[in-house]
């Protein structure tokens, strides 16, 4: 059971891992638990949200931007 | 002829800041520029109808920059560590707990609606520390695959993760200092 509950930190590293790799089903359930009772991780989540949608507007803005 | 030669001159800095910053070399950077300048020149008649001049050398170049890191993916060792194991640590306590929670974005329309901010997210991205720099680069920016990107850097898909996620955190640290850490200031004075 204790795999499911993670601290903050644990949790800010999943959400960003889970950028790059898909996330083991037990890594998601713990990360949506956890966010269930957090208050910050849920902003940090947003955070990594804004980044997804920001980068490929920047790579837009870099390739084709005077 | 020649205004077209003089104008895809002009774009050259550019074009050098970018290589350099994906490559990490100079030499390698300088090439892939040289390559990028002599086929558009040699290829004038490509460029009609294209809208952008910028958009189509940009476009080369990013090709040149693939085919330089395939040239030199022996020489470039994915390996050296850029910090330590513990590159999170400062932003928790030792209990897990954030030491200074994460502030709220706001709309990300705010933001992306904004020139400025891909300007500091561009400072950020090129100012990451070389590994973890190119690899971000050569995922976010030339759009290679993953596991093109582990053959050529000679990494496990497992360093890839490590090396992604601790340039996207970095990101997010230095767009909170330079931009969104600036914005709260300034909306509080």
């Amino acid at each position: 059971m204790k795999t499911l509950f993670r601290s903050c930190r644990e949790v800010a590293a999943l959400v960003i891992g889970g950028e790059d790799r898909r996330l083991t089903w037990v890594e998601r359930l713990a990360v949506r638990m956890h966010m269930q009772i957090c208050v910050t991780c849920p902003r940090f989540g947003r955070q990594v949200v804004l980044m997804r949608e920001a980068l490929p507007r920047w790579r837009a803005y870099r390739d084709g931007g005077e | 002829m020649i205004d077209f030669g003089q104008t895809v001159q002009t774009l050259r800095p550019q074009l050098l800041r970018y290589a350099r910053a994906q490559l990490r070399n100079d030499a390698w950077a300088d090439d892939a520029v040289s390559e990028t300048l002599l086929a558009a020149l040699a290829k004038p008649q490509a460029f009609a109808g294209q809208s952008q001049l910028k958009t189509w050398l940009v476009g080369i170049l990013k090709h040149k920059l693939i085919d330089q890191i395939r040239r030199n993916s022996r020489e470039v060792s994915a390996t050296t560590p850029d910090d330590d194991e513990d590159f999170d640590g400062p932003l928790f306590n030792a209990s897990g707990h954030w030491a200074t929670a994460p502030a709220e974005w706001g709309d990300p329309e705010a933001a992306c609606g904004q020139r400025e901010f891909f300007e500091v997210l561009e400072l950020c991205v090129e100012k990451l520390p070389g590994v973890q720099g190119r690899v971000f680069m050569m995922r976010e920016w030339l759009e290679m695959d993953s596991l093109e990107i582990c053959k050529e850097l000679s990494i496990t898909p497992t360093n890839l993760w490590v090396l992604l996620h601790r340039a996207r955190l970095r990101l997010q640290i230095c767009l909170q200092e330079r931009w969104f850490g600036k914005a709260a200031a300034k909306a509080t004075t």
